[in-house]
């Protein structure tokens, strides 16, 4: 979208233009779904958070600076969201979550084709466990960086924490995952 | 630099160490290390479940009746009882947010200083600006759109091969503004832009439905579409027509001279 044409959709649904605000939704819902998706590893947690942040954006909308971005602003929002629900949903000890997600198979380990198909999903069914030990900040600061393609800057800014914060909830993601498979690497 | 630690290798796996890069690239043993770094990394990348162009707007069909209303003198001037004075306060607030807009130099250069004067109220004022000075601004608004989508149809008229992936995406960008300037027609009784309004959208989506890698007859039947409609010839008419009106004494719409199919 041109920046004049934006900019004047969102300053009729900063007024409380409802279609204005509708053509946002449009326009972002997909994206704000594949973020909510990717941190909640879930499609029902994902839309509650897609629904969420949406109820969120146009309750704060008139406290929106008009010069800012509406997407970046939206995918801080989801991703607040989604910490909520990430905390309230281990503060109930639901077990939705561990359930496996579609994971593409790309984890190489040598051997026969029938060992080679047990061992995938042994290595899916791990991968997914290990996203389960996370905190929620390393959880999101992983998905941010590997998923969104987000920098360590960015994802230090969206989740307010410093730069070297930020890129120690990385590391330690990476660890927790990488030891989750290392029962397999060595079998392997 | 020394051997690489595993923290390295993870900013080395996303571009954000040159160090480790240039390391990685010259140690056999990091690099190994670097790979199997990579192995479980990539395994972690999941497939989304795809969601069509309809969902933002289940998802406002979802949202909306939880969505909070906003002040009562917003909701007031907004949603009038009378239909009328609904739309003429739409187009003067919709002109507001578009006057903020043509501040700049834009609007400068195309008016007098003394109505430069007149169409560059405060947001306040524009609440109760008159609504020929709203009406004028904001067919301004809707001019420019008719400029920027006159362009796509160019470009894709004139265009040599079938690709036309930056036309569609262009395309892409320019429908949600369209749906919202025509239903502003509408309700402001202007039939002959709500018209062109109409059928540029059709046109627009059109376009961007074809596939990314399309033939050369869609090309073709695009084209026809465009031909057999005269669109760019009601755009580049109603162009003119808008700018004659902005200046103009702003006769009413059904005296457009647009052929209407």
């Amino acid at each position: 979208m041109e920046a004049g044409d934006a900019g004047v959709i969102l300053a009729r649904a900063r007024q409380g233009d409802e279609d204005a605000f509708r053509v946002l939704v449009e326009l972002h819902a997909r994206a704000a779904f594949r973020l909510a998706f990717r941190l909640m590893r879930d499609e029902r947690d994902a839309e509650d958070v897609v629904q969420e942040s949406f109820i969120r954006a146009h309750r704060r909308l008139p406290a929106f600076e008009a010069r800012a971005n509406f997407g970046t602003w939206l995918h801080r929002i989801v991703v607040n969201c989604a910490l909520d629900a990430l905390r309230s949903r281990d503060g109930r000890g639901d077990t939705r979550r561990a359930e496996p997600v579609e994971l593409p198979d790309t984890l190489v380990f040598d051997g026969p084709s029938p060992e080679r198909l047990a061992r995938s999903t042994e290595i899916r069914r791990r991968l997914e466990a290990s996203m389960q030990t996370l905190t929620e900040q390393e959880r999101v600061a992983f998905t941010l960086r590997h998923h969104e393609g987000r920098t360590i800057d960015d994802i230090g800014r969206t989740l307010g924490i410093e730069h070297s914060a930020a890129k120690h909830a990385v590391f330690r993601a990476v660890r927790k995952i990488r030891a989750a498979l290392a029962p397999l690497r060595r079998e392997a | 630099m020394n051997h690489c630690s595993d923290d390295d290798l993870v900013l080395h796996y996303y571009d954000e160490s040159p160090a480790a890069v240039a390391h990685v690239a010259t140690c056999a043993a990091c690099a190994a290390r670097s790979r199997d770094v990579a192995a479980v990394l990539t395994a972690m990348d999941i497939d989304v479940p795809e969601r069509d162009e309809r969902y933002g707007a289940d998802v406002w069909d979802r949202i909306r009746p939880h969505l909070e209303q906003r002040s009562p003198s917003r909701v007031r001037v907004w949603r009038g009882t009378d239909a009328g004075t609904s739309a003429t306060l739409r187009w003067a607030l919709a002109a507001a947010a578009t006057i903020v807009l043509l501040v700049g130099g834009f609007a400068a250069g195309r008016m007098s200083m003394a109505r430069s004067a007149t169409v560059a109220p405060t947001r306040a004022q524009a609440d109760e600006a008159d609504p020929l000075v709203a009406r004028r601004a904001l067919l301004l608004t809707v001019a420019d759109h008719f400029e920027r989508s006159e362009r796509v149809l160019t470009d894709i008229m004139n265009t040599s091969g079938p690709g036309i992936v930056a036309e569609q995406q262009w395309a892409g960008d320019l429908i949600a503004a369209n749906r919202l300037y025509r239903q502003d027609a509408l309700a402001a009784d202007e039939s002959s832009v709500a018209t062109v309004l109409d059928e540029l959208e059709r046109a627009l989506l059109d376009i961007v439905h074809r596939p990314a890698d399309m033939e050369a007859a869609d090309l073709v039947r695009i084209r026809q579409r465009i031909d057999s409609a005269a669109l760019l010839f009601k755009v580049r008419v109603m162009t003119n027509e808008l700018r004659q009106r902005q200046f103009g004494s702003d006769p009413p719409s059904d005296r457009s001279t647009i052929p209407v199919s």
